[in-house]
């Protein structure tokens, strides 16, 4: 007697937890081939069971998953200033454990944001890419094979809105609809159960706000409203969803944001601590603004940053003399992201996830 | 007058006689049959003085796990352990019979290094392979159906080559 079931067994002639440890030290880029072994290596793979037993065993890797412009997309070849199209935009996944960079298959609405939430990688909104009108396009990213499912849309197409989790929501505000309306709305996402909810509204409008989960709350960062076109808020608002109300934060950005609106830097939250960075470096939210360290050598402009951990930024920027670069922060030193050809394109969202 | 032992005669004293399934005897130092687990918790409580039965490991692979363990046991600088594993470990997954044995030993006898090398260099043999080589190389039966393998390789999002 071997005492487990020969045939069902993951790997014939070794028990499966056995199997299980090997399998769990595949890395992450060879998970989508493996899927295709046999029906109980499929559901091994995808189950959230399977990443955590990786991270207990410490080789989980750390996706950054981005949307970035592909490459030399910018408006094509004999089309006039009218005729201007923004460039395709793609989902890619940085592979911060290997160095390893990758993109979906197909293109995603322009100016999409990527979240995740729950271990899913969620991609929201955007402007759909024939007709550049905001959509409220829901997709659901499976990051074991980057597949994805149509999620429930939300209620209301918005574009450059502020997107962020907090307590195992996606919370989105602010933003502009097809009109070019700023928007004070703003609605939650839960995606297990696909749904939407509408909160009530902020208090200001707030197209091209940061969104920022911070602990259990959400942040909607400064913004503008349709009038003030350009004119951004100092202000910040947070969601509390224990009392189900907006609290206004005054001055958030004002020591920081100066005369050159929040383009320069970028705001990157991680439990309750938020940070913002830029090319004078990092700095931390707590009764005004301190700074605790220094930010990536030669860059000019910071387009987006996420925390992975707690201790590691990663973040992407406009390089001095161009070009689209990376950097990660790591025990107080940046270190620079080679990304090759083909991954140089201007990014406008980005997300961690632990696979 | 009291006898001066040497630290080498003092080692040399704690030798334990290991014996396998198959009845194959080997005598190693108590430092070496330490590194696992199993055995170690059976010297405690029972001592080195009679042979200790491991009943559910043949001779040739008890004999090739004692030489990790001698190996392990000497303190080596780490590049040195390094290049010595990788050789080890090409040479036990050219059988993969010896290999699954192997495995099921080291997990027997609880030795959590050669455990985890062990799984590592597993992993590196599914890497690089199409799900129908790692079928036949591990004799796994394919129960997915054409549509469901179809759908597994449809919506694969992942791309890796530049657009």
């Amino acid at each position: 007697m071997n005492g487990w079931d020969e045939e069902r067994a993951l790997i014939p002639g070794l028990p499966d937890d056995i199997a299980l440890d090997c399998i769990a030290r595949v890395p992450h880029r060879f998970h989508p081939v493996i899927c295709a072994v046999s029906r109980r290596w499929r559901d091994l793979v995808t189950a959230s069971a399977f990443r955590l037993h990786r991270h207990r065993i410490g080789v989980a890797e750390d996706l950054i998953l981005l949307i970035q412009a592909q490459p030399g997309g910018l408006s094509g070849a004999g089309r006039s200033k009218d005729e201007f199209r923004p460039p395709p935009c793609r989902l890619v996944a940085y592979n911060a454990s290997m160095g390893e960079w990758r993109r979906a298959v197909g293109a995603v609405p322009v100016f999409a944001r990527v979240t995740v939430v729950k271990g899913r990688v969620v991609v929201i909104g955007g402007w759909d890419p024939e007709t550049l009108k905001p959509v409220g396009e829901v997709r659901v990213v499976d990051p074991v094979t980057g597949g994805w499912r149509p999620g429930k849309a939300m209620r209301e197409a918005r574009s450059f809105f502020g997107c962020g989790v907090a307590g195992g929501r996606v919370y989105v505000a602010g933003g502009h609809d097809s009109q070019k309306n700023a928007l004070k709305t703003a609605e939650a996402y839960d995606v297990e159960d696909d749904e939407w909810v509408e909160l009530p509204e902020m208090g200001e409008e707030r197209d091209e706000c940061q969104g920022l989960g911070v602990g259990g709350r959400f942040w909607a960062v400064s913004g503008y409203g349709t009038e003030g076109q350009g004119r951004f808020d100092p202000a910040a608002e947070c969601y509390d969803p224990a009392t189900g109300r907006w609290t206004k934060i005054e001055g958030v950005c004002e020591e920081i944001g100066g005369g050159d609106g929040p383009g320069s830097g970028i705001y990157a939250a991680a439990g309750e601590r938020v940070r913002y960075v830029d090319g004078r470096g990092v700095r931390e939210y707590g009764r005004g603004w301190r700074e605790v360290g220094k930010g990536p050598e030669g860059m000019r402009a910071v387009a987006v940053a996420v925390e992975i951990g707690e201790e590691t930024v990663f973040v992407t920027g406009v390089a001095e003399g161009g070009g689209m670069v990376g950097w990660v922060l790591e025990d107080g030193k940046w270190m620079r992201v080679s990304n090759p050809i083909g991954f140089s394109g201007s990014v406008y969202s980005a997300a961690v996830i632990r696979v | 007058m009291a006898t001066i032992i040497t630290k080498e005669q003092q080692e040399k004293e704690k030798m334990v006689t290991l014996v396998s399934s198959d009845s194959e005897k080997f005598v190693v130092e108590q430092k070496v049959a330490e590194k696992s687990h199993v055995i170690k918790m059976v010297m405690n409580c029972c001592g080195i003085e009679s042979p200790i039965p491991v009943r559910r490991v043949k001779g040739d692979i008890l004999k090739s796990i004692l030489e990790y363990c001698e190996k392990h046991s000497k303190g080596e600088a780490q590049e040195v352990m390094e290049k010595w594993d990788k050789e080890y470990m090409d040479k036990a997954e050219k059988d993969l019979v010896f290999f699954h044995d192997l495995m099921l030993a080291s997990h027997f006898l609880h030795i959590q290094e050669l455990v985890d090398l062990i799984a590592v260099t597993f992993a590196g043999m599914l890497k690089m392979k199409s799900p129908e080589e790692i079928r036949q190389k591990f004799n796994i039966n394919n129960d997915l159906t054409k549509e469901q393998e179809e759908h597994i390789m449809t919506t694969f999002g992942w791309a890796f080559q530049p657009i």
